[in-house]
């Protein structure tokens, strides 16, 4: 049976969506068959991501009873297989969140990995995405609002006995006034699993006229690596924590700028 | 913007100064928040277990009874009427309603909540109404106590 992974987060725009689909390609290209599944039945953004918006089965109607998971199945970018959920503001009031768990076990075999890109929030929907899962990765940015909402969800993820694997802090810029990992944890109790930098390449990805996830479009991007390693820590191949490299002041920007003109003479 | 403001910034530019830092009370609260978040299961005395339960899910009462109105635990007092009138509630609708997952009845701010799970019924009351998926995370903690830690009495006999 693969390993069902919820991507959840409490606080809504920590780049939850963009770590699920880039971090789904990242374990596709080390050889894993991995599914996502965007269970923001409400408000659903994975899709317009990994540019399968117009998909006419989704987890609506799964949810609903009207069609199977495996018709809403669908071949992604990068090789994933990927569960759209609806637009429609209709089949979201009708669908039932708390059947995933049952369709979600329905593929568990199928897959190496099944990653769940959960809302925003501690409602209904969210439950059910964490109750899918058998654990939780909690994206997290290093500021205070965010750290207070993602240590909600771990509550709740600990009461649905959904086992809460790590934190994967995101945005991180390396200025001062930012919680620093170790602070993290030690709130948090819980390690950090890895560490993705603030990197304008996530942001430009969706502002391409064809939309591509970051891993695929910029590979060598500082967050795409960094996504690449958190992919082989996840698939068993451990590796050391992303550096996140800290923003250089004047000083040191003169004098590598110095340094620069003098290497090439 | 004025002149002073940009001379300022461009001092804090060139010395790369920052003003920000932790926001230390907001720590000082989650952390106090964290710690009123944690329940110790590892007793071996049922009542003691069913509290810590009740505190971990945010409700009143917890009360496990079989589909015939045995009692089988409880977290507040003896249940064995409220076991009774509990199961008749849910026999009742699921004749009505066979394919009743769970029963809910709320007065003003209070839930009753009737779920069924692995051949028992576990009534649970609250202030505010409880998904299936809560329910069934609580049933699932309570049932994996009843089996493990304790040693189930026979139907009627009052374990808690």
């Amino acid at each position: 049976m693969g390993r069902i992974i919820t991507l959840a987060s409490g606080k809504g725009g920590v780049g939850k969506t963009s770590i699920t689909a880039n971090l789904g390609i990242a374990l596709v290209q080390r050889g894993n068959k991995v599914l996502l599944v965007d269970a923001d039945v409400a408000m659903a953004n994975l899709s317009l991501l990994l540019g399968m918006q117009s998909s006419p089965i989704t987890l609506h109607d799964v949810l609903l009873g009207e069609a199977t998971i495996r018709d809403a199945t669908y071949d992604g970018p990068g090789g994933v297989h990927f569960i759209p959920s609806g637009l429609s503001l209709d089949s979201y009031r009708r669908a039932d969140p708390e059947r995933l768990e049952s369709v979600v076990a329905q593929v568990a075999n199928d897959y190496d990995f099944i990653l769940i890109d959960a809302p925003a929030g501690i409602e209904k929907s969210v439950l059910a995405s964490l109750s899918a899962a058998r654990e939780v990765l909690i994206i997290v940015t290093p500021d205070s609002p965010s750290v207070a909402d993602a240590l909600k969800t771990k509550i709740v993820s600990e009461r649905l006995n959904v086992h809460p694997m790590g934190l994967i802090l995101n945005f991180v810029r390396g200025e001062k006034g930012e919680i620093k990992p170790d602070e993290l944890m030690k709130m948090m109790e819980l390690p950090i699993y890895g560490t993705v930098p603030y990197d304008d390449e996530v942001r430009r990805s969706f502002l391409q006229e064809h939309i591509m996830p970051l891993v695929l479009r910029k590979p060598q991007a500082p967050a795409a690596i960094a996504i690449q390693r958190l992919a082989g820590k996840l698939s068993g191949k451990t590796e050391e924590m992303v550096a996140v490299p800290k923003p250089e002041g004047f000083f040191a920007r003169l004098l590598k700028s110095i340094r620069n003109l003098f290497s090439k003479k | 913007m004025g002149l002073r403001k940009r001379f300022k910034r461009m001092i804090d530019w060139v010395l790369d100064v920052d003003d920000t830092s932790l926001p230390s009370q907001q720590f000082a609260c989650i952390t106090d928040f964290l710690a009123h978040q944690r329940y110790d299961l590892s007793s071996n005395e049922l009542s003691e277990l069913m509290a810590t339960l009740k505190n971990k899910h945010l409700v009143d009462s917890v009360l496990v009874t079989t589909p015939t109105g045995q009692l089988l635990a409880a977290s507040e007092g003896d249940g064995v009427k409220e076991a009774v009138l509990s199961s008749a509630l849910f026999n009742y609708v699921e004749s009505e309603l066979a394919s009743a997952s769970s029963v809910t009845v709320q007065t003003g701010p209070n839930w009753l909540m009737i779920y069924p799970f692995n051949k028992k019924l576990f009534v649970v009351k609250s202030k505010s109404g409880l998904s299936n998926i809560e329910l069934r995370a609580l049933c699932r903690e309570l049932e994996n106590v009843l089996l493990k830690r304790v040693v189930l009495a026979p139907y009627g006999n009052k374990v808690a």
